[in-house]
């Protein structure tokens, strides 16, 4: 069983690659990685079944499972007692430029030509609201594996260049990047609360592959979604020092 | 002498009730009942029809060249005796002209029976026709497809006919809709065709003819006799109808189970639409006395027919319109001054209740205009923000519009003829537009925000004003506040959920029926100096004031408020051809309702009242039919508005209304 384990959408892609590279050798054995399913993690965390019950997503179950966690339907007691990282984008972030149509948004100036102004307090409620279910499925993990630490791990934040994501997501309409930035940033406040809520830690990457005014350092960006193998390995590095480590810290000195 | 008089009818109209009821008068002489029917003549060798009329009427027999046995129950012998009248019933066919002739050649009375409630005529063929013969009951006391039920009834032992009608009571059939809608197009059709072919050209050649409504019969039968009586100049005294006292108007469809399925079908609303205004031409004519001739009647009952309120039609009178129609049937219009069509863009404002024409509209396919929508990235996947931010609740996000006061404001702000000099308050760190206090939920960041905020939303309400085509507008108050600097009206009492309430800037101010029309007026001018082709429609919210700032009872100053707001609306409607009033706050506030259409607080509208003044709406004002709103409708479609998807804010109206208002009453 792996005292670390990193489940997540299409951001941990990046990471996968890291562990497999020479430069995460040490890591290997320590650290399970799953890369979920294609999709949202965020909405699809949680199913509601006919009777209007709601139970994590089979899919992330699996995932639990494949990674030495007990089945929760298994019985007690579950002995998992490392990290558990859920590690995603933003749907809200990644959602603009997928609308067909979309207006050019300002948070600043509405006498720009054709820039639609939009108050900012309503992207931290549809943050809040779009991981409404993602919420209520912590709490279930919660109840789970009690003695876990659940952490929800942000992903990158968007590039300060869209040249990239243009060129990557041709077919789509690429909004402001400063707007994508601002949504990124109410998504995170959103996710700060919900990990508050449900007593589960937050982070969101680090400084150092961040620019001075917050977009992710062009190095780090792979498709103007996601980060590069190089980004995977800063990821999963600092994760090793905050959580892993911590972990053997307490439960295993000879880690030390 | 009293007149000679025929009773044009048609099946299941109560004919054979008032003939029944006639024969009994010495004076009348009845020769036939119902044999001069085509079906009956078209295998006798007889003459024509006019002439075989013409003959009966000379002599007060019925006389066929051949006798026949086909016949013998309906056929009188009585010869026509001095001082004595002939008279009787017909489903009339044959040559007009002639006809016309013979009948005023004898001076003869036409009665034209009808049934004005087509619903009620459907189900009741309905019944009689497929419904009784095919049950058990029906089959034991014999009646048969095509009989009479009525009269089978009306001679049952009363015990039996107790029983019976219980039984009748308790069927609760659902119709087929073809079925239905085919007895009904057969009857229209059948009218019409009467009226076309021999009623309106005996007008043309001077004859008298009375239209007889079933409904009157059924209602008021004493009355109906009475009448009969005065025109024909009988001067028996009346006799009280033995059997009519079968069926109310409203009892037989109660019974339907699918009621409410029919009156949506299409064919049928078309059906009743057609039948409405055809009902409407025919009293028209038969109140306007073109065919009364000048000579006669005389005395009492001439004055009696000079009375203008003969002329008016039934919905003129209370115990008619009112007292005799179930509550949910009524429906207050005429017609409307124009259509609305669902092509045409359509804005709403005002009071809290103009959301549910905004929810009704979207719902049945018309053009909701919203010109400020919201990002809609974001209500894809948090369908309910929008909403809570006020985004295409109404046509832009201004909230709520209570006084007239208070929409000329917003249209000259928006034009940049009023700038308010009070632009913000604080409250605790953040900022609220004292315009629109509850647009923004916990206020927003900088006064920077609430500009640039304010900014758009002034422009999506000029391109609003300048695009539409129909403007809905709700009257909800006429108590406000007003900043004592430049008048700038407040939504709702500075300190009361936003804002410090100080008495040296803040202002109480109830308007007066004249600053209401002087208001109203002066949008009208405005709205059109910007889109000349622009209408409206004016309500008046039936919700009452959730609290007074007069020193008097709330009930009182509700009165007083709502009795301006309607007096208003109605005189500016009136007074502009390009302005409509639709009685929404007359129907669902009407004494007549008893409340009904309130719930248990006497404040809140319950949906059935939305409905029905919904209903009411579409069939006068709309082009096609309504859809009545699930939970989850608020269908914002807007052609103009490119960046809003139909379903992304079909989830809106979850919600209830938002209402400004509310933050008046929150100890």
């Amino acid at each position: 069983m792996q005292n670390l384990v990193i489940l997540g959408d299409s951001n941990v892609i990046c990471l996968g690659r890291a562990l497999n590279s020479t430069s995460c050798e040490d890591l290997l054995g320590k650290v399970y990685i799953d890369y979920v399913f294609n999709g949202s993690l965020i909405l699809d965390f949680v199913i509601t079944l006919p009777g209007g019950r709601e139970i994590i997503n089979p899919m992330v179950l699996k995932s639990l499972v494949n990674a030495g966690l007990c089945h929760p339907y298994a019985g007690s007691p579950n002995p998992f007692k490392g990290c558990l990282v859920l590690m995603f984008g933003s749907t809200l972030v990644n959602s603009l430029g997928l609308e067909p149509g979309l207006r050019d948004i300002t948070f600043h100036d509405v006498d720009a030509d054709g820039m639609y102004f939009l108050p900012k307090g309503i992207l931290l409620d549809a943050a809040l609201e779009v991981c409404e279910k993602f919420e209520r499925g912590l709490t279930i993990l919660r109840e789970y594996w009690p003695e876990a630490e659940i952490v929800i791990y942000g992903g990158p934040p968007p590039p300060r260049d869209s040249a990239k994501t243009r060129a990557t997501m041709k077919l789509l309409d690429v909004p402001d990047p400063k707007l994508r930035l601002e949504v990124y940033r109410q998504n995170a406040e959103a996710l700060r609360i919900i990990s508050v809520r449900t007593s589960t830690s937050f982070a969101l990457p680090p400084a150092a592959v961040l620019e001075d005014d917050g977009f992710i350092a062009e190095k780090y960006n792979d498709d103007g979604f996601h980060g590069t193998s190089l980004y995977g390995e800063v990821i999963i590095r600092e994760i090793e020092r905050i959580y892993l480590q911590h972990y053997y810290r307490l439960v295993d000195r000879s880690y030390d | 002498m009293p007149r000679n008089f025929v009773l044009i009818y048609q099946a299941r109209e109560g004919s054979s009730a008032i003939m029944e009821q006639l024969q009994r008068n010495d004076e009348v002489v009845m020769p036939l009942f119902e044999e001069l029917d085509w079906y009956l003549l078209k295998e006798l060798p007889v003459p024509s029809v006019a002439e075989l009329l013409d003959r009966t009427f000379k002599t007060g027999n019925y006389q066929l060249a051949r006798n026949t046995t086909l016949l013998p129950r309906y056929i009188s012998h009585e010869t026509k005796d001095t001082g004595k009248c002939i008279g009787f019933k017909w489903r009339i066919w044959g040559e007009s002209d002639r006809i016309a002739n013979v009948l005023r050649d004898h001076d003869v009375v036409v009665f034209h029976l009808l049934r004005s409630n087509l619903l009620n005529y459907s189900f009741s063929t309905y019944l009689s026709e497929q419904i009784v013969p095919l049950t058990k009951n029906g089959k034991n006391i014999g009646i048969k497809s095509g009989d009479q039920l009525q009269f089978y009834v009306s001679e049952l032992p009363e015990n039996e006919r107790r029983e019976f009608q219980q039984w009748l009571q308790s069927l609760r059939p659902t119709a087929d809709i073809d079925v239905f809608c085919r007895i009904a197009t057969e009857y229209v059709e059948h009218k019409k065709w009467v009226e076309d072919n021999f009623i309106s050209g005996f007008r043309q050649k001077g004859l008298e003819v009375h239209t007889l409504r079933y409904e009157d019969l059924a209602s008021d039968s004493d009355k109906f006799f009475a009448r009969l009586r005065d025109i024909i100049g009988l001067s028996s005294r009346p006799v009280t109808p033995r059997f009519l006292k079968k069926v109310s108007p409203k009892s037989g469809p109660m019974q339907l189970q699918n009621l409410e399925e029919i009156e949506r079908n299409l064919r049928y609303r078309d059906l009743s639409k057609t039948y409405d205004e055809f009902c409407e031409k025919i009293q028209a004519l038969d109140t306007s006395g073109q065919w009364a001739p000048s000579s006669r009647p005389s005395g009492s009952q001439s004055r009696h027919l000079s009375c203008p309120y003969m002329k008016l039609l039934d919905r003129s009178f209370w115990s008619r319109a009112v007292a005799k129609t179930a509550f949910k049937d009524i429906d207050l219009l005429d017609r409307a001054p124009f259509t609305v069509t669902s092509e045409m863009k359509i804005a709403t404002a005002g009071s809290c209740f103009a959301q549910n024409i905004s929810r009704y509209l979207s719902r049945s396919g018309f053009n909701f205009f919203v010109t400020e929508p919201g990002p809609t990235f974001i209500s894809k996947y948090a369908s309910t923000i929008l909403r809570s931010y006020n985004y295409a609740i109404y046509s832009a996000r201004y909230g709520n519009i209570y006084t007239a006061r208070q929409l000329v404001q917003l249209f000259d702000r928006a034009f940049g003829a009023f700038e308010p000099a009070d632009t913000s308050w604080e409250d605790r760190g953040r900022f609220v537009d004292p315009y629109r206090p509850q647009i923004q939920p916990r206020g927003f960041e900088t006064v920077d925000e609430l500009h640039s905020d304010r900014l758009q939303h002034l422009a999506a309400v000029r391109r609003m004003f300048c695009e539409l085509d129909i403007f809905v507008f709700t009257l909800g108050l006429t108590e406000t506040y007003v900043s004592k600097l430049d008048g700038a009206v407040y939504p709702v009492c500075p300190g009361c959920g936003a804002g410090t309430y100080d008495a040296d800037q803040h202002q109480f101010t109830n308007f007066d029926y004249g600053a209401v029309v002087e208001d109203l007026e002066g949008f009208i001018q405005r709205l059109k100096s910007v889109n000349a082709a622009a209408r409206t429609i004016l309500t008046v919210s039936p919700v009452p004031l959730v609290a007074t700032a007069e020193p008097r009872h709330v009930l009182q100053s509700t009165t007083y408020s709502k009795s301006v707001l309607r007096a208003a609306a109605g005189w500016i409607a009136d007074k502009y051809s390009e302005v409509a009033y639709f009685p929404s706050y007359d129907l669902i506030a009407s004494p007549a309702g008893g409340a009904q259409y309130f719930a248990g607080d006497q404040r809140t509208v319950r949906e059935e009242g939305i409905a029905h003044a919904m209903r009411m709406f579409f069939k006068h004002f709309c082009d096609r039919d309504m859809v009545q709103p699930g939970d989850q409708d608020f269908n914002v479609s807007s052609a103009s508005v490119d960046a809003v998807k139909r379903d992304q804010l079909d989830l809106m109206a979850r919600f209830a209304a938002v209402c400004d208002e509310e933050q008046l009453d929150r100890r």
